[in-house]
């Protein structure tokens, strides 16, 4: 499956010889700056500063570095599945929620043999999908190579690598150019839909519909005030207000979870994928994790229809309306993943957002 | 060339016969006030007759000195119309000018026209309703002028009179008990009486006419506007019924992941169509009702129409019905429709039975005024 030769990841690092096969679990053992740049040389994310590494080229390496957790607000197998899409495996897994998707997906991704490289302590959803997969590994679908960790089962071998205590951690880099790799747009199809299909999102929609009926509430009461007595632009405010509600619910979910995994776009880019498909990637999370969301945004522009206001008109309202929920969410979520301040990206999808729900 | 004027002229002579069998011909003929006066601040009543010379049903409108009266009136082939309406008297007329009716048929390009001659207007007229006018009339003179009734005026039992018309009369007088009156007329009498109207009986008996009234009752004069407060909250109501069904779908969503997910979109698409389930009744009345007699009630209100309410709609009821504070436009008193959203005022008299708006007027417990 692999084969090492007097590799030399790291800076006064000791060259290191090991040959893992399909069907292997393997540890590694040593200073963590070291099993890091191993496992980043072994993933082709950096060239050896000595030796030489012979893959499968059958296999695709998908390297799991320490903390890094899949999306909030999406069941893990869906995450799973567009993750193994990207780094280059059928995605013919699809997304099954739950814990019996994250084993078929993690199955799926072990399909053509795929090294798994897990490069520390994962969070309890990630290290549920990577148990799974090395049952899987142990039954001969790829290999996996572990770095110390919690306890994940029988080993075949153990790699030890040793390391100048002065050795500093590589620096993290993005993956090297590869041959264009097509974009897997059925997986990330299927990952918006999970998206738009998950718990949460749900919960999401409960909310904006309940702000609707706050809104239809406190616009009835002031009849007269904000609009004249007996005037259909009361509802016009309704909608309005709705819209505008529901953007911002939007933007701060769309920002919170981004907040919560902040290494999913890393694991992305870690899985070689090119920079449309990872952009892909995120736009479905969050433009799918808020489609009920819009949804149920323009639910209140759709009365429109009994009021003044013709059928194309309402149609393109809630045709706006509905592109600023999900545009709020969307540009939310891109400002936080760049590493915005804190609250940043909920702040500029809510600016963004009302100013173009309140036409 | 030579042969292309001859056909054009025939084309053209071809062309105007078509018009001239697509126009309807029409008959009209109208009539106006109370045996030629109409009571100052009052209402000018006129009646038209429509009647149509064609072989096919038309639709017709009606103008009143070039101001829209009726339109949209179905007339059958060979048949007549007849539709009521009125203006009000203005303020410190003596005479009403001559007024013009005109009618056309919907596609008709001419009009046909009748021409109503100028009308007196007098301040709170005494009408006699008599037979004998000769006999009954003079011996009133001098209670009239005891009354301060500026004129006084004779029609038959079988005269059409209509509520609205005697609208600020003085008084009107019969010269026989109400059994012995037309019933169309005893009606519209009754009503008067019931709409705070004074009628007197003459009797040769007795030196003055003896005079019933019904008892003034206070009526609403400012204006209601529209309510969409209901539907709003309605909405509302059903915008809370989602997020329960999306939290239920949500809380559904791992045991039953494709119950959940159709149970949530089929939960929106329903909440955003109910909302042609809900009632667009959006029109709220203010007001009071008393018994008329004849199974009648007498109301008077103002009513709100909102811009949520399926408009137009027709009143049911003998009422007549302006927009709240109007001073002058012509009202369809057999046809009172609330076009659109404001504040109209209503007055007429509705079945006791009657819901719907008039349900929610406020009813005064008056006696039932009775004839004289």
């Amino acid at each position: 499956m692999i084969e090492l030769r007097e590799v030399v990841a790291i800076r006064g690092g000791a060259p290191v010889s090991a040959r893992i096969r399909a069907g292997e679990v393997a540890r590694l053992e040593g200073p963590p700056p070291a099993c890091a740049a191993l496992l980043e040389v072994i993933a082709g994310r950096r060239p050896p500063l000595a030796g030489e590494v012979r893959r499968d080229p059958r296999g695709a390496a998908v390297l799991v570095r320490a903390g890094e957790r899949l999306p909030t607000g999406v069941d893990a197998g869906a995450a799973v599945a567009v993750w193994a899409a990207l780094a280059g495996a059928p995605c013919g897994a699809g997304a099954v929620p739950g814990d019996r998707g994250v084993a078929a997906a993690a199955r799926g991704a072990a399909h053509p043999a795929p090294l798994w490289l897990i490069d520390g302590a994962l969070p309890a959803t990630t290290e549920a999908m990577i148990q799974v997969a090395a049952e899987a590994a142990r039954g001969g679908a790829g290999a996996m190579l572990w770095t110390a960790g919690p306890a994940r089962g029988r080993v075949d071998q153990v790699i030890a690598l040793t390391a100048a205590p002065a050795a500093s951690p590589p620096p993290r880099r993005p993956a090297p150019r590869s041959a264009p790799r097509p974009t897997p747009w059925r997986a990330i199809g299927r990952f918006a839909l999970a998206a738009a299909a998950a718990p949460s999102a749900f919960g999401l929609a409960a909310l904006v519909a309940a702000w609707l009926a706050v809104a239809a509430w406190v616009v009835a009461a002031h009849q007269g005030y904000w609009t004249a007595a007996g005037s259909a632009a009361a509802l016009a405010w309704v909608a309005r207000l709705g819209a505008i509600g529901a953007a911002v619910i939007a933007a701060t979910a769309t920002a919170a979870r981004a907040r919560a995994a902040p290494a999913w776009p890393m694991m992305l880019r870690d899985a070689g994928a090119g920079p449309l498909a990872r952009v892909a990637t995120g736009l479905a999370a969050d433009v799918g994790g808020v489609a009920l969301t819009a949804a149920a945004a323009i639910v209140p522009t759709l009365w429109l229809a009994r009021g003044p206001l013709a059928l194309g008109a309402v149609l393109g309202a809630s045709a706006a309306r509905a592109a600023a929920v999900l545009g709020a969410a969307a540009l939310a979520g891109a400002v936080e993943r760049g590493r915005a301040p804190a609250g940043t990206g909920a702040l500029v999808g809510v600016v963004a957002a009302v100013a173009i729900a309140a036409l | 060339m030579r042969g292309a004027a001859p056909a054009m002229v025939a084309a053209w002579i071809a062309l105007a016969a078509a018009d001239a069998r697509a126009a309807v011909p029409l008959e009209v003929h109208a009539a106006r006030g109370l045996g030629g006066l109409v009571p100052a601040d009052g209402l000018e009543v006129i009646a038209v007759d429509v009647t149509s010379g064609g072989d096919a049903p038309a639709v017709i409108a009606i103008e009143l000195d070039g101001e829209p009266a009726a339109d949209g009136v179905a007339l059958a082939a060979r048949g007549r119309a007849r539709v009521t309406v009125a203006r009000r008297v203005p303020a410190g007329i003596a005479t009403l000018p001559a007024a013009t009716v005109r009618a056309r048929a919907a596609g008709d390009a001419a009009w046909t026209a009748t021409e109503l001659p100028p009308v007196a207007v007098a301040a709170r007229p005494i009408v006699v309703v008599t037979d004998a006018a000769a006999a009954v009339v003079p011996p009133l003179d001098g209670w009239r002028r005891a009354r301060g009734a500026g004129a006084m005026v004779a029609i038959t039992p079988d005269a059409a009179l209509r509520w609205p018309a005697l609208t600020a009369v003085g008084a009107v007088v019969i010269d026989r008990p109400a059994a012995a009156l037309p019933a169309a007329l005893a009606r519209e009498l009754t009503r008067h009486l019931a709409s705070g109207g004074t009628v007197c009986r003459a009797d040769a008996t007795a030196a003055e006419p003896r005079c019933v009234r019904a008892a003034a009752i206070a009526v609403p004069r400012t204006r209601q506007p529209g309510d969409v407060g209901p539907p709003v909250r309605t909405r509302g109501r059903l915008a809370l019924a989602l997020a329960v069904a999306m939290m239920i779908a949500g809380a559904l969503r791992r045991r039953a992941p494709r119950a959940a997910v159709l149970g949530g979109v089929a939960a929106l698409a329903l909440t955003a169509i109910a909302v042609i389930a809900i009632p667009a009744d959006a029109v709220i009345a203010r007001g009071v009702r008393a018994p008329a007699g004849g199974g009648e009630d007498w109301v008077v209100a103002e009513l709100g129409a909102s811009e949520l309410a399926a408009l137009p709609r027709r009143l049911d009821g003998a009422v007549w019905l302006e927009p709240s504070g109007a001073v002058d436009g012509v009202i369809r008193l057999d046809d009172p429709t609330v076009d659109w959203p404001g504040s109209w005022r209503v007055r007429g008299f509705v079945a006791v039975d009657a819901a719907g708006w008039a349900g929610a007027l406020r009813r005064i417990a008056r006696p039932a005024p009775e004839l004289p």
